[in-house]
């Protein structure tokens, strides 16, 4: 038996532990006897497959509140190394929680927080930290046995986050060689990571806990939240962004873009129902959201082997310079202002409106647009000008592309590299694919 | 930021529309448009996902996600029943305050029943049922060529028998 195996095998003790007769824990946890978790290798890395036929809305998993690693739970447990904090509401109490706390140096830290200082953060930094420092508590830490079978940092080295902050090697160039929008998307992650770093870090620091936790170690965590996060609304949560959890054995399914899988959330816990029907040996997907390869890329790490149905290209970078300020108000006002987007059936509604809005002089009297932007006509008088406008366009994007084209197959001698350079050459081929389908059918 | 299977990612929009009719969808258009998605392209599809209920209203469920719509019809006890009747389709602009003077059989309503047992908080089949044949009653029809209120009363009489399910 692999180390692997091993750490699932705890794993499923773990979820299905009833040590504790009189409060039984896991009572409500289930995972069908038709699952397995299977390693797909280099393409696919672990995932779900089925060891029989499992049936249309069969419920497959089902994972207890306790067994959830979220706000909730997190400051459950912090509350018990820590007689401030008190907790009365339901959400909380009716977790389980081990009877016997091990102290250790990290304990120490849950000790010093009250909980405003735990609230103040936001659902990503509070789990950030706590992960940080349950894995380093070991063998003391409740959450061993799912700490121990998130992936390795190395799991994510496609990802341009990942690039940045560990400066692997030829990373400037790889980031100057990303397409716009993803370079774009990548600054983004970027800031939001350095900023939930600082402000855990100024909080440790506020306490006087020094070098507990190193970027290395943050960023791992921080990628494993980032990655395997699921929907869950939370009670206490102040925007939408706090609304998940960490969910074990359901974050070993993999993507695809089509439904497969759905999942409700109730008093027994998190559930996972199929939506159709599986035979032997398939192997089961849950759909994250609607997202191009450029989004799982920068968010999740990896992009989809066959065609991703939900590519699309942001062309707003060519559009906005075109628009005086007059046509900017106007886009403004109907709430049709960037975001300018095409996909392989062709451009999506905003962009045709933005065209026809770069046609005319006096956007705000024009019964023609008027008349589009009702629904009322289709739009045809823009239709030729608007076509040679967008073949403007993609001509310039279909020229970068082919200049890329050659990344996918680089014989960069640094194997990483070359890895890396391989992904960046799909996304271009990805572009360039919605490019001549697009022209095609103007 | 990105929790996977984010339901509000998905937005459902719910509208009334006359089957089978490309309707004015300039109702329709300040709420779609900036989603992306065409009102013209919009408005054909839900006459095409309504072609079964032609000239009879109905509520129609939008689900949009990533610029992609997709139209179906919500089921609803009246408009099922008037579908029933098999009434040749109208012109809506020159018949006005129409009677539905048709006869069910009993064996639809059943049907219609099992479709909008999802919808109902009836307990049992027979609850829906009757529920249905209410509907029925307010639409102004027959059933077995018998007020629809009668045979609510012969159910609950236990006259007539309903299946299970």
């Amino acid at each position: 038996m692999s180390i692997q195996d091993k750490k699932l095998v705890s794993l499923l003790e773990w979820i299905k532990n009833t040590n504790d007769e009189q409060l039984k824990p896991s009572s409500h946890s289930y995972i069908s006897s038709k699952l397995e978790v299977k390693d797909y290798g280099i393409n696919g890395g672990r995932g779900i497959n089925a060891t029989s036929n499992i049936n249309r809305s069969e419920l497959i998993l089902r994972i207890p509140p306790s067994f959830l690693l979220n706000t909730n739970t997190v400051i459950t447990h912090i509350s018990k190394y820590n007689d401030s904090i008190k907790l009365s509401e339901p959400y909380y109490t009716s977790l389980y929680t081990p009877y016997n706390n091990l102290s250790d140096k990290f304990t120490k830290v849950y000790e010093s927080l009250c909980l405003t200082d735990l609230l103040n953060l936001t659902s990503f930094q509070l789990l950030s930290l706590y992960i940080c420092l349950e894995k380093q508590r070991g063998e003391n830490s409740f959450w061993k046995p799912f700490i121990d079978m998130l992936p390795d940092i190395s799991d994510f080295k496609y990802t341009p986050l990942i690039w940045k902050v560990n400066q692997v090697s030829n990373y400037e160039k790889l980031l100057l060689l990303l397409p716009k929008s993803t370079k774009q998307h990548t600054d983004n992650v970027y800031k939001r990571f350095m900023n939930d770093y600082e402000i855990v870090e100024n909080l440790l620091h506020k306490k006087d806990f020094k070098n507990y936790i190193t970027i290395e170690l943050f960023l791992w965590s921080w990628m494993c939240i980032n990655s395997r996060c699921l929907y869950m609304t939370l009670p206490q949560s102040k925007t939408s962004a706090d609304n998940f959890t960490l969910a074990p054995y359901v974050d070993f399914l993999n993507h695809s873009c089509e439904d497969q899988c759905s999942i409700k959330v109730d008093g027994l816990g998190f559930q996972v129902f199929t939506t159709n029907s599986y035979s032997k040996d398939q192997q089961l997907y849950l759909s994250y959201g609607p997202h191009s390869n450029d989004f799982l890329l920068c968010e999740y790490g990896f992009v989809l082997p066959y065609e991703n149905k939900w590519n699309d290209i942001n062309i707003s970078n060519f559009i906005l310079p075109l628009l005086d300020n007059n046509q900017i108000d106007f886009l403004k006002d109907n709430d049709y202002y960037d975001n300018y987007t095409l996909t392989a059936q062709g451009i999506s509604f905003r962009t045709e409106v933005a065209l026809a809005v770069l046609q005319e002089q006096n956007p705000q009297s024009s019964r023609k647009l008027q008349a589009l932007l009702n629904g009322i006509s289709d739009g045809s008088v823009y239709k030729y000008k608007s076509d040679l406008l967008l073949i403007e366009i993609l001509e310039k994007i279909i020229h970068t592309c082919n200049n890329s084209l050659y990344l996918e197959y680089s014989d960069d001698e640094d194997i990483p590299t070359r890895e890396r350079k391989r992904i960046i050459g799909i996304l271009y081929r990805n572009m360039l694919d919605i490019c001549k389908q697009v022209k095609e059918k103007l | 930021m990105p929790p996977k299977f984010d339901p509000s990612e998905v937005k459902f929009l719910y509208l009334r529309a006359v089957g089978g009719e490309v309707g004015a969808s300039s109702a329709l258009a300040p709420k779609i448009g900036p989603l992306g998605l065409s009102p013209k392209k919009v408005g054909e599809d839900i006459a095409k996902a309504t072609k079964d209920f032609k000239g009879i209203k109905v509520t129609v469920q939008l689900r949009i996600q990533n610029r992609q719509a997709t139209a179906s019809v919500v089921p609803s006890a009246s408009s099922l029943v008037i579908t029933a009747l098999k009434e040749p389709p109208r012109d809506r602009k020159k018949e006005k305050n129409v009677k539905h003077s048709g006869n069910i059989p009993l064996e639809e309503i059943f049907e219609i029943a099992r479709q909008m047992k999802d919808k109902s908080f009836g307990k049992n089949l027979a609850s829906v049922t009757k529920e249905i044949l209410g509907t029925a009653q307010s639409v102004g029809c027959r059933v077995n060529y018998k007020n629809p209120h009668d045979i609510i009363e012969a159910i609950n009489a236990g006259e007539i028998d309903v299946p299970e399910n």
